[in-house]
């Protein structure tokens, strides 16, 4: 088995720095790694010989496209044909790692592939103004399974404890690790554990007046591929999507959060039936959202409430 | 109506017979002669040969001239770093890390002379000659915002929030390249200008709105002046800025696989704009057989009530190694969409079994030229496939026997899969698969014939 280790993060969040962090990390070990992206600041050669690692630049032409994935499977299978003890992989900067982890995951060629985790480096300079110009830092931060806010002597104690509200905010359950020029704690990366991106936290048990609450009332000849893609249209801008539905003849459960569509067929269920409860809170334009989605899929959804 | 007259009616968004086909192959357009991304986008010789043949294989609508959105950008001192089989990416961006975002001056827009564009130019009035009645040619510029982002790097995020002036008096110079690079392609026959923005999808409708709005709006009105129409291509998941990209008043838009284009389409016909795309470039392009490529086309097709204002196209740049054969199934899935649909019906109707009995290859008097075609009187591949065959034919007369098997016919279907034959054109002899797709020259095929005898 290879275990595998994500490395996400917008531009210049320092994931390139990070990433020989890593490799120092594992020294002694055989490790490949695949960069999809020209850093600033590449990875010599020379650390990578001292730590005995192979590495892989994919050039992905113009760098912002998300169909041309074959580029990273075939990296990765030509990685798997050395059987290394572990990958690295540090994804483009406005690449969203959502697809990365469905080829893990579809791919029986992979199942040699231990996935360990997705790591998100967030620059603290930046994050305040990257979370509001570039969609793609969200679905970054939504696949996450460590986080690193990087960089924080650059910012003040106030500056840090904000980014840090809008980080749980966005995805409660991941844990959220401090660094300066990504220098880690073995301990974080050695025993990082998965989040589960379906089940979201408890429902807070302060009452919190920025929660907002949507139903959406579905049409019983609505597919699940159009649910989906309703998903894709406000997972943005809410926090999750839930409820039993029965269409096309079939029961389902709903259960979406972060950049994942989640349905599985169940019993049938008298509890309010075709309604997906949607929350969002504070800070998200959520009712723009759904707004748009009801007018794309008017058959699916037959009206909307708050 | 010729395959050109189709396109222009669809962007003038008018009822047509059949639907409008732009396969963007830009680096694959090499692959089909054999030369690099690298080689097909700096040799104009190469660029030439290369798309002729994609005019001669996939019978398109409109066909792009050059793929790249790196040609600005390297005018402009962006470092350019090369690829045997992607278009070539910005290694160092010249306005990155500057504290303060600082417009460049008017005067270093490019000129006819300036990089790459003397070589784009010529290839566009080539083929503009050549090919240029029948096929509607597409000139790409890139857009003003990933101009933007090639010249200033990811810290044109920070500029959108830290300094509004800043970033909307870059774009306006942007846009002025884009106007100008417009202008040069449209002088030089190009009957579509397409902007291609890919980073479009990574921004959200509000901050279109505040800053893309105005640039687009100006940039499609300009092209319009020009005489030419126009196209909006993005990439990603650009399904939220669908109506504010009509909202620009382009002539057509151009989405991939990430957009639902059945339901975009409800969305962009209340704008009246054409919109194409959208088929998956690695799930279905590069790695599905020519069958699933048949087969996406009918589907997309059918789902579609109306097909007024649709054309049909790979969601965007082709990848390199697409497959020949599959972008032929596509090209005849739209040409010949009735017989199409037959041929896969009776490839999938497994229950009527056709007793065919091969010819014992390994006792044959003389040798045999067996050619599967999906139909040589509609493909054009299969048309130059079989050309070559009895051209052969010719040459050796009786020493040789020719036999062509069209997939229209069910015993045809029958007997490719017998042999495994997957791909068409093909040509097979004494049972050996010795040319797929690509028609073999003269010699090449004479000396293949020979070796049997």
């Amino acid at each position: 088995m290879s275990k595998l280790y994500l490395i996400t993060g917008f531009l210049g969040a320092g994931k390139t720095t990070f990433l020989k962090r890593m490799l120092t990390l594992f020294s002694g070990n055989s490790i490949h790694v695949i960069v999809n992206e020209f850093g600033k600041v590449g990875v010599d050669g020379e650390l990578l010989k001292k730590v005995g690692a192979e590495m892989e630049e994919i050039t992905n032409g113009s760098i912002f496209c998300s169909c041309r994935l074959d580029q990273f499977e075939e990296s990765l299978q030509r990685s798997l044909q050395r059987n290394p003890d572990v990958i690295l992989v540090e994804a483009s900067g406005l690449s969203d790692p959502t697809n990365i982890k469905r080829i893990l995951e579809s791919n029986k060629e992979f199942a040699t592939i231990e996935f360990m985790g997705t790591i998100c480096l967030v620059d603290a300079v930046s994050f305040p103004k990257v979370y509001e110009t570039a969609r793609v830092v969200k679905k970054q931060l939504n696949v996450s399974d460590q986080i690193l806010l990087n960089k924080i002597d650059k910012v003040s104690e106030e500056e840090k404890e904000s980014i840090k509200k809008i980080l749980k905010k966005q995805c409660p359950l991941v844990p959220i690790h401090e660094t300066v020029f990504g220098q880690v704690e073995p301990s974080w990366i050695l025993s990082m554990e998965l989040v589960e991106k379906n089940s979201m936290a408890e429902e807070p048990v302060h009452a919190d007046i920025t929660l907002r609450k949507f139903v959406l009332h579905i049409q019983e000849d609505t597919s699940l591929e159009t649910l989906r893609y309703i998903w894709q249209m406000i997972m943005e801008d809410v926090y999750r999507m839930k409820g039993f539905i029965h269409i096309q003849n079939k029961w389902y459960l709903i259960d979406c959060a972060g950049n994942t569509f989640h349905a599985v067929e169940c019993e049938g269920s008298n509890e309010f039936p075709n309604q997906l409860v949607v929350l969002s809170g504070y800070g998200l334009p959520a009712t723009m959202a759904i707004k748009k989605a009801a007018k794309w899929y008017p058959e699916a959804i037959l009206n909307w409430e708050r | 109506m010729t395959p050109k007259e189709i396109l222009a009616a669809t962007l003038r968004h008018e009822r047509t017979e059949q639907v409008a086909w732009v396969p963007f192959a830009g680096v694959h357009a090499g692959s089909i002669l054999g030369y690099t991304a690298e080689e097909v986008l700096k040799d104009g010789d190469k660029l030439f040969q290369s798309l002729m043949e994609v005019n001669k294989l996939y019978k398109p609508s409109g066909q792009p001239v050059i793929f790249d959105l790196q040609v600005e950008a390297e005018c402009l001192g962006c470092e350019l770093a090369w690829s045997e089989e992607a278009p070539p990416s910005v290694a160092k961006h010249p306005l990155e890390g500057e504290e303060e975002l600082v417009t460049p001056c008017y005067c270093t827009i490019p000129t006819k002379d300036s990089g790459r564009i003397p070589m784009i130019l010529d290839v566009m009035k080539r083929m503009k000659e050549t090919v240029g009645d029948t096929t509607a040619l597409y000139g790409l510029i890139c857009g003003p915002f990933t101009l933007a982002a090639h010249l200033r790097g990811n810290d044109i995020f920070m500029d959108m929030y830290d300094d509004e002036e800043a970033v909307e008096e870059f774009l306006q110079y942007c846009t002025a390249v884009a106007k100008k690079m417009a202008e040069y392609y449209a002088e030089a026959g190009m009957d579509v200008i397409a902007v291609v923005d890919p980073l479009i999808s990574q921004i959200s409708s509000d901050h279109f709105e505040q800053f893309m709005s105005k640039p687009f709006s100006e940039l499609f009105s300009h092209i319009r002046q020009l005489g030419v129409f126009s196209s909006f291509f993005v990439c990603g998941d650009a399904t939220r800025n669908i109506e504010v990209m009509c909202q620009t008043n382009p002539d057509s838009i151009s989405v991939d696989e990430n957009v639902d284009l059945v339901a975009a389409k409800k969305i962009t016909d209340q704008y009246n704009v054409a919109i194409g795309g959208n088929i998956p470039l690695t799930t279905v392009m590069l790695h599905g057989s020519q069958q699933d490529n048949m087969k996406f086309t009918l589907d997309l097709l059918d789902q579609l009530e109306d097909k007024r204002n649709f054309i049909l196209a790979p969601g965007c740049d082709m990848p390199y190694r697409v497959p020949v054969e599959n972008v032929i199934g596509i090209t005849q899935a739209i040409l010949e969409t009735e017989s199409v649909r037959k041929m896969l019906e009776n490839y999938t109707a497994q229950e009527e079994e056709i007793e065919i009995t091969l010819p014992d290859y390994n006792n044959l008097k003389k040798p045999l030229v067996e050619v599967f075609t999906l139909d040589s009187a509609t493909c054009a591949a299969c048309t130059y496939m079989m050309g070559a065959a009895k051209e052969a034919k010719k040459t050796f007369g009786d020493a040789i026997d020719m036999v062509e098997y069209k997939f229209t016919i069910k015993e045809n279907i029958a007997r490719c899969k017998k042999m495994g034959v997957t791909n068409l054109p093909s040509m097979y002899i004494n049972g050996k698969l010795v040319f797929s797709s690509l028609v073999p020259d003269k010699e090449a095929l004479e000396e293949a014939i020979r070796k049997v005898m």
